[in-house]
């Protein structure tokens, strides 16, 4: 009885949970006029509406998105796979003042300096482009992604990275060869994270952007649902094409994700 | 060779460093030089020390007495139900059943859906004509109020969604916590006969609350930070009656053309997430590493 009363609860809890997105491919399967008339079960399917977006904005919107995410999770791997070995592995110079500032660094938003993260943006001519946008998703993503992959590379035993030294290789090889395929799945994971977090951004794609066919898709169905008197199933069908890509991400690090989460803030 | 790999790792760090003085303190700099002098909203900070943005936004009843402790109420608000509700989620997940796998994905996609998106479907479900939840309530005779169009309601709907969107890395956080608990403790505890609130109150929970300190504080900086849902949902508005802090500034920055009290508001912020952040670390150093 009170088993049943448990799952009972959860089951509940789990409905409120997930309403908004069975309103959401509820609504997009929704012919026009019954948008208003029937709030929840339309009396027919309508699946063309999963394709009109693509006629209009969408692809746009998911190229620019792709591009943002892409090159954002690219930079940052440039930038916290060098560090994170150097912290792991070598003798860095002041590493308890870089814990201490990758912890601090996670705890802030950009929006609390958003006015001179503008001006940065407008003196280097970066306001409505997206390297300029990369560049401050980077930023903000790349405390987060040194301090998992320092965590990841540290936990890999060390010799088997001085076996192959001692076999000659050089050290560069050493980390391409050895050290990159047994952290792999870390390395898959942080990439993940840090692809999600800049699919996911809002605030600066906000500031920077001006252009409508420079917008991702964060902001540009936020546009669509401002406009005057918005279509709501084709804005819903758009909305669930978005979310598509980051939900399969995220299934396949679910597994890792209280760890990461810890870690450091994704927003 | 120990002096060139040290060099090798200074170059290994230099890129990084650079990238973070340059787009994370240099802006950090120029917020608290701007909060202390005369900023134009077209040619930038002007020379000469002032507290004319101190004056003005202490002078501003809109935040002194309505997005401050606003701000306040909002992150408390969210953050104690948060705790309160994903306490019980993260124990009824914890148990064996089947499909718990789904049941836990399904719990947590929240987590991975873009916020700004989400908001855009709460905003519908508590759309004041089209909505669902007034749809739902017309079929059953009653007439829902407007829920976003005044703040009265919309606040109360604001912590909600902020709460729903809060829930799934509280839950993740408890579980993991639950887990290092380890069935063992778990299971000694019932053969005690100890069962139900009991073994929650002296069991699970003082052995969890390292764990729930860390999901507190690092809710507390999220929800204190928080921008995309709020904005998408209401902007702030109805006449500014469901402004944060952050959206506040935001608007001070960009629709009221006010940088400098947009940025003593930042300063503000800082100072916010400075304490949290410290007591953070102090947690982190405590009970994670």
């Amino acid at each position: 009885m009170a088993k049943l009363l448990r799952r009972g609860a959860l089951l509940l809890f789990l409905l409120v949970m997930i309403a908004p997105f069975s309103v959401m491919i509820l609504t997009a399967l929704k012919p026009d006029a019954e948008i208003a008339t029937n709030p929840l079960l339309p009396t027919h399917f309508q699946f063309d509406n999963l394709i009109q977006p693509w006629h209009d904005k969408l692809p746009l919107y998911f190229k620019n998105s792709l591009l943002i995410a892409l090159g954002t999770t690219l930079l940052n791997l440039c930038l916290s796979l060098p560090a994170a070995y150097a912290l792991a592995r070598l003798p860095a110079p002041g590493k308890k003042w870089w814990r201490i500032g990758l912890i601090a660094t996670q705890m802030f938003s950009p929006v609390v300096v958003v006015v001179s993260l503008y001006r940065l943006a407008a003196s280097t001519h970066l306001t409505d482009s997206l390297p300029g946008l990369i560049l401050v998703n980077t930023a903000y993503s790349l405390a987060f992604a040194i301090w998992l992959l320092t965590a990841y590379i540290a936990a890999v035993p060390d010799d088997i990275e001085e076996a192959a030294l001692v076999d000659g290789c050089s050290r560069l090889s050493a980390f391409f060869r050895v050290l990159l395929p047994v952290a792999r799945p870390g390395i898959v994971t942080t990439i993940v994270f840090v692809f999600i977090g800049a699919w996911n951004e809002f605030v600066i794609a906000l500031t920077f952007l001006s252009s409508p066919d420079k917008k991702p898709l964060t902001l540009g169905l936020n546009d669509y649902a401002s406009a005057y008197a918005p279509q709501w199933n084709l804005l819903m069908a758009g909305a669930l094409w978005a979310i598509l890509p980051v939900v399969f991400l995220f299934t396949l690090i679910e597994k890792h994700l209280a760890a990461g989460l810890t870690a450091g803030a994704v927003k | 060779m120990r002096h060139k790999e040290s060099r090798l790792a200074l170059l290994c760090l230099m890129p990084a460093a650079c990238l973070l003085l340059a787009v994370f303190v240099y802006p950090i700099y120029n917020t608290i030089l701007d909060a202390f002098s005369p900023v134009n909203a077209l040619t930038g900070r002007q020379s000469g020390f002032t507290f004319a943005n101190w004056h003005k936004i202490f002078g501003d009843a809109d935040f002194l007495h309505g997005a401050l402790p606003r701000t306040i109420g909002w992150t408390f608000g969210v953050v104690a139900l948060t705790i309160l509700l994903s306490l019980p989620a993260a124990l009824l997940l914890q148990e064996e059943f089947h499909g718990r796998k789904i049941a836990r994905t399904l719990f947590l996609l929240p987590w991975a859906v873009p916020l700004p998106i989400s908001a855009l479907f709460w905003k519908f479900i508590f759309d004041g004509q089209l909505g669902t939840l007034n749809g739902v309530l017309a079929k059953l005779g009653i007439e829902g109020p407007v829920w976003l169009a005044q703040a009265e309601t919309a606040l109360p709907v604001l912590i909600f969604v902020g709460v729903w969107a809060s829930i799934p890395f509280t839950t993740v956080t408890l579980l993991a916590g639950l887990q290092g608990i380890g069935g063992d403790v778990l299971e000694a505890a019932s053969l005690d006969g100890a069962d139900g609130w009991k073994r929650f109150r002296h069991m699970i929970f003082p052995l969890l609350r390292p764990v729930i300190n860390v999901a507190i504080v690092l809710n507390t900086i999220y929800v204190f930070n928080s921008f995309p849902l709020i904005w998408v949902m209401t902007q702030g508005g109805p006449a500014n009656g469901t402004d944060t802090l952050i959206t506040y500034l935001y608007k001070n920055a960009f629709k009221f053309s006010q940088p400098g009290a947009a940025q003593a508001m930042g300063v503000v912020s800082f100072g916010v997430l400075m304490v949290f952040s410290a007591l953070y670390l102090r947690l982190a150093d405590k009970e994670i590493a």
